[in-house]
């Protein structure tokens, strides 16, 4: 039961002052897949001189290039649509970094304590423990914006109890690879949400599946992939460096809607 | 020999006039410290550096060729040989330099190669840095300055020149540039630990000493913006800026020390890096251990040079033989350098033993253990007579079109009578290292 979903993704950065000599990588379009393929996709990068495209070392597009004149903002973003399948099944070969903490996942005895809270059963199947840890974490973590910054580790975030997706992926992350269940994370969109999503992919046999841990459910459709890495770092959706002593301020508009059934889920 | 001796004091006058200096931060404040040298120097006889030299050149060729394994299929892994946690959980390891092949497959330009000599004359390796090694210009410097305070010096003693560093380097440079572009040095700035060096090895090479910021990258190429809005386009550089700076589009986003997108245009093979970036896997204290495997897997070849006897507590038979005998161990933190993270079972009170074979037995693979070298004590100068001290040697290895030993080096001595860490960074001092000529 596939779906076509068509959304509209666009981040503008606002600068007080003028800057110049803006270098930028992007991961801002999503990624192609056997779960999802993409119908049509535009990308805008303005302003920009000449943008190059690559693959980055976990096949995620990037684009890079650098706004070599005066500007006082920058968007970028993509739109298209997206044909997702019923299920949400990457079939690949384990890349085995995915086993191993990372800067923002590595585990601290807070997480090991919370890892052997969890009981699991012999007959369990990979994805019955993913759930049992997102559950774990659920219990433990409430969903508070603003409470983290961009550089709150998986510890630091369950050390405080509080988080968002971003936290709430490196955490369940963190519980995963301790378990020996390779995982990685994930940033992309969702119905129904105003800004960029975070989730987690896990190994199981052999291929990714996922699963939300801010929404407590393991995910089968409905969640456009952008980008995959070890954790947020690697998915990084821009990334820039610019001459001038300006503050920024970043305006993010993210439409998603089901195109069969016509209705806008969510505006922002 | 007596001459120089004599003339210590004046050398050690023209060091500080000439600024060689070492920068060291303690407790987060820069200090800049001389770095001091003493004049009678290690000689090393040729029959015996015949025997480094080649040891030395074994293990860069399988060093290289491991980089170059470990960047794309991972064999070694595949077949058993290294496990692949040690990759995976190392910090030196960068996934961001997956299948880049750098100019010429060279990864390993410039290696510095610690070694000591053991009391039964045995030369073994302490460690490798593969990554930004320094110190070339120290022994450098301090033989021009005793030429010129002792002239008749080196009419008497037939050893080896050491000013062909620099155009080894130099060679190493240009072999390694990818279209004749301009070759620049890129320091981190004035307060690098090693700036006196940077500039340096910039002013005798004739390249370009530049800053952060001087290079930019545009349309996947480098280059340089030189004063009056000269441009120029650059084919290699030698950059003394660590990998986790180099880059903040690829690695740490908050790095004002690199260059934005310099990692596309090294994919790309429109620049040369050295050394190559991910080269930290190699030297990383945890895979000291596989070097000589390395070397039998690489190069069907013994190792000719061996290392410390080391134990990984990764495995249990070698967990169990740290735990038990840790008091004549050094117990080493595979996640620090210069000198930082290394222990000695033996100065160890109950407490901080327990507290470490505590950490060894829940976070094993973060830690290596090796056996206490009895290496040889060096006469130092120190007042009118002279005392011991532990030295170790660094060796200087270069990769251009082959692989070559500057035949000279840096010998680093403890400054403490029963310090074993030589480390520059720890206070250290220095000596010429003088050898024989064929």
């Amino acid at each position: 039961m596939d779906k076509l979903v068509e959304y509209h993704y666009l981040t503008k950065v606002v600068f007080s002052e003028k800057v110049h000599s803006h270098s930028f990588l992007l991961r801002c379009t999503p990624s192609e897949n056997e779960y999802q393929k993409i119908e049509s996709v535009s990308s805008r990068i303005a302003p920009a001189g000449e943008v190059f495209r690559a693959s980055d070392c976990f096949g995620n597009t990037v684009y890079y290039g650098m706004a070599g004149e005066p500007h006082d903002s920058f968007e970028f973003g993509s739109s298209g649509t997206v044909r997702l399948s019923g299920l949400y099944a990457l079939k690949e070969p384990l890349a085995g970094i995915f086993l191993y903490p990372s800067a923002f996942t590595a585990p601290d005895s807070g997480i090991a304590a919370l890892l052997s809270s969890v009981r699991f059963s012999a007959s369990e199947t990979v994805s019955e423990k993913v759930l049992k840890l997102c559950s774990a974490l659920f219990s433990r973590m409430e969903y508070a914006p603003n409470s983290t910054t961009i550089e709150t580790t998986a510890a630091e975030a369950l050390r405080a109890g509080r988080g968002v997706c971003q936290d709430y992926s490196h955490a369940l992350i963190s519980l995963c690879r301790l378990s020996g269940i390779a995982a990685r994370y994930v940033a992309g969109f969702i119905e129904g949400e105003g800004c960029t999503h975070a989730w987690v992919e896990y190994y199981d046999k052999d291929c990714w599946r996922a699963a939300d841990p801010t929404h407590n459910r393991l995910i089968e459709t409905g969640y456009i992939k952008l980008s995959h890495g070890r954790d947020f770092d690697d998915c990084s959706i821009e990334r820039g460096v610019f001459s001038g002593a300006a503050k920024q301020r970043l305006e993010i508009s993210l439409q998603v809607q089901e195109k069969s059934a016509g209705v806008s889920l969510q505006k922002s | 020999m007596t001459t120089l001796i004599e003339q210590r004091d004046a050398v050690n006058k023209w060091l500080e006039r000439y600024g060689v200096r070492f920068g060291v931060y303690k407790g987060g404040v820069f200090h800049e410290q001389l770095f001091p040298f003493d004049p009678i120097p290690r000689v090393i006889k040729r029959s015996e550096w015949n025997h480094i030299e080649k040891g030395l050149i074994q293990r860069v060729k399988a060093l290289n060729l491991f980089l170059s394994d470990i960047y794309s299929g991972k064999q070694i892994v595949a077949d058993g040989v290294i496990p692949e946690e040690f990759i995976y959980s190392s910090k030196g390891y960068l996934p961001q330099c997956e299948n880049i092949t750098p100019s010429k497959g060279i990864y390993t330009h410039i290696c510095g190669i610690d070694l000591v000599q053991a009391r039964d004359g045995s030369w073994i390796i302490l460690e490798d840095n593969l990554r930004i090694p320094s110190g070339a210009s120290y022994p450098i410097i301090a033989r021009t300055i005793t030429r010129k305070v002792s002239p008749h010096t080196f009419e008497h003693n037939h050893i080896e020149e050491n000013r062909g560093y620099i155009d080894l380097l130099r060679k190493t440079m240009d072999y390694a540039n990818v279209n004749g572009g301009l070759a620049v040095i890129l320091t981190p700035g004035r307060y690098n630990s090693a700036f006196f060096e940077h500039s340096f090895l910039a002013e005798k090479t004739g390249a370009t000493l530049v800053f952060p910021g001087d290079l930019t990258v545009e349309n996947e190429k480098v280059y340089y913006n030189g004063l009056f809005n000269t441009r120029q386009k650059v084919g290699v550089i030698y950059r003394r800026v660590s990998d986790e700076f180099l880059d903040p589009m690829a690695f740490d986003k908050s790095s004002l020390l690199g260059i934005p997108n310099v990692m596309q245009a090294y994919a790309k093979g429109n620049v040369a890096l050295m050394n190559a970036p991910g080269n930290g896997i190699a030297d990383d204290k945890g895979l000291c251990y596989f070097v000589p495997k390395m070397i039998e897997y690489y190069l069907h070849e013994t190792p000719l040079l061996q290392n410390a006897p080391t134990y990984l507590p990764y495995y249990p038979d070698d967990r169990k033989y740290v735990l038990e005998n840790i008091r004549k161990l050094v117990i080493k933190d595979v996640s620090e350098a210069g000198g930082y993270g290394v222990m000695f079972g033996r100065d160890m009170d109950e407490e901080h033993l327990a507290n470490i074979k505590h950490l060894i037995e829940t976070e094993p693979r973060r830690w290596i253990a090796q056996e206490v070298i009895d290496f040889i004590d060096l006469e130092v100068l120190e007042g009118s007579g002279t005392v011991l001290r532990k030295a170790d040697l660094r060796a200087f290895v270069l990769c251009a079109d082959e692989i070559r030993v500057w035949h000279s080096g840096l010998t680093r001595f403890a400054r403490e009578p029963d310090s074993f860490v030589v480390n520059s960074s720890q206070g250290g001092g220095f000596k010429d290292t003088w050898v024989e000529k064929n």
